[in-house]
């Protein structure tokens, strides 16, 4: 008799503390919105590092030769609209993208022309600073560290 | 197949753990291509809950707890009704965790093929209802395989395997035929995993999401096996006997000198 009165007591408390605690939550969904400003781009990984002065930076020259081939090339203004709309500006004309999160939100899908469909792994996201990792392996193979500022809200 | 008795054989184990491995291989392989989240095992989610936590991502990592919270309450499920159903019915108290598993990856099936808008929430949600799939699979296996059985993670399963390799390098080990007999069942689950995987990986490029409803046959042949074996070869077995033999047996034994 204890038991039956426990058990569904304990599964009620847990699932009433859970959901309240989620409902305060702001979902990465709603942080991720608004204007972010490209900082720098790094290297995160690297297949190999040599021996001394190794700056992660990325060189301009490098960084174009990276993002030729990739959706956000020359972009550096991303503008998140609620519409799952993604607006990119830049050195190259506007272009107007399409935004989704996957996983528990630490995934970005960017999603072009075409259906050309890019992964990025949300590393942090706060309120003024957004930074995204992503696999590449041109030239050098490893991780690319890219960072963002808020501009707006 | 899902028949939970003292005396199973490694038969009846190897034929549980190659087909509930290779459905858990597929859903696993499966979940990362679409959600991007294992779904088969709770391992990492632990570790990055741990994380979520101290980098102070407070939604995440109540995300990544309610996943846990679901593999957990699959177990729980799967084991509640093994235990509380009546056990005159002990083919429906087994099949019943099946069953549900089944309804589960079916409806995220269905709901990724007709109604999936990739949001955020409809991924979590997704995840969760998988890794409670997985759940009840873990706990039913492990519960009527006498613990012998896991086969939607295979941490323990490596762990076991390195043991048993290393075991192997004495010969008076190598020689017990209940080592090898592990040895053939742990090797069996560790293959049909990878290949329910890899199958997953191929058969998504061809058919997309109708990979869940391969998942619920192979599903469905488990269930449907003892089936065969409990209720129709005792039907069958019974139907083919004559009158008398069916009425002697029922009888009580008599002794011939009272």
């Amino acid at each position: 008799m204890r038991v039956r009165f426990v058990y569904p007591t304990v599964f009620a408390a847990v699932l009433s503390l859970y959901f309240t605690l989620l409902s305060l939550q702001p979902s990465p969904e709603s942080n991720i919105l608004g204007e972010w400003k490209e900082v720098s781009w790094e290297y995160e990984k690297v297949d190999s590092i040599p021996d001394s002065g190794f700056d992660y930076h990325l060189t301009d020259h490098i960084k174009s030769q990276l993002a030729e081939s990739l959706i956000i090339h020359e972009a550096e203004v991303w503008k998140f609209v609620s519409d799952e709309r993604l607006e990119m500006r830049g050195k190259s004309p506007a272009k107007s993208l399409q935004w989704k999160l996957k996983g528990r939100g630490n995934i970005l899908q960017i999603q072009g022309a075409n259906s050309a469909t890019e992964h990025y792994q949300i590393q942090e996201l706060s309120s003024d600073r957004m930074v995204l990792h992503f696999n590449f392996d041109m030239q050098v193979r490893g991780i690319v560290k890219m960072t963002f500022a808020r501009i707006n809200a | 197949m899902i028949r939970k008795c003292r005396n199973r054989t490694n038969r009846e184990n190897m034929q549980l753990g190659a087909l509930t491995a290779f459905s858990a291989g597929m859903v696993n392989v499966i979940s990362v291509i679409i959600f991007f989240a294992f779904t088969s095992n709770v391992t990492g989610h632990f570790a990055i809950l741990a994380q979520e936590v101290s980098k102070g991502n407070w939604y995440e990592a109540l995300v990544v707890f309610g996943w846990i919270g679901l593999f957990f309450l699959g177990s729980f499920t799967s084991n509640f009704v093994v235990i509380n159903v009546d056990k005159q019915r002990a083919y429906l108290a087994h099949a019943l965790p099946v069953v549900l598993e089944i309804i589960c990856l079916l409806i995220v099936g269905t709901y990724i093929q007709f109604f999936y808008k990739e949001t955020l929430l409809e991924t979590e949600l997704m995840v969760g209802l998988m890794l409670f799939a997985m759940g009840i699979q873990n706990g039913l296996t492990a519960t009527i395989s006498n613990g012998t059985v896991k086969t939607t993670h295979l941490t323990g399963l490596t762990t076991d395997l390195g043991i048993l390799v290393s075991m192997f390098s004495k010969k008076e080990y190598r020689q017990k035929p209940e080592l090898q007999d592990k040895m053939r069942l742990l090797l069996t689950i560790m293959v049909s995993y990878i290949v329910g995987g890899v199958c997953a990986g191929y058969i998504y490029l061809t058919i997309a999401y109708n990979v869940f409803y391969i998942v619920c046959v192979f599903l469905l042949i488990v269930i449907g096996y003892d089936f065969y074996h409990t209720k129709v070869t005792t039907y069958l077995q019974e139907k083919r006997q004559p009158y008398y033999r069916k009425t002697i047996k029922d009888r009580e034994p008599q002794l011939s000198n009272q």
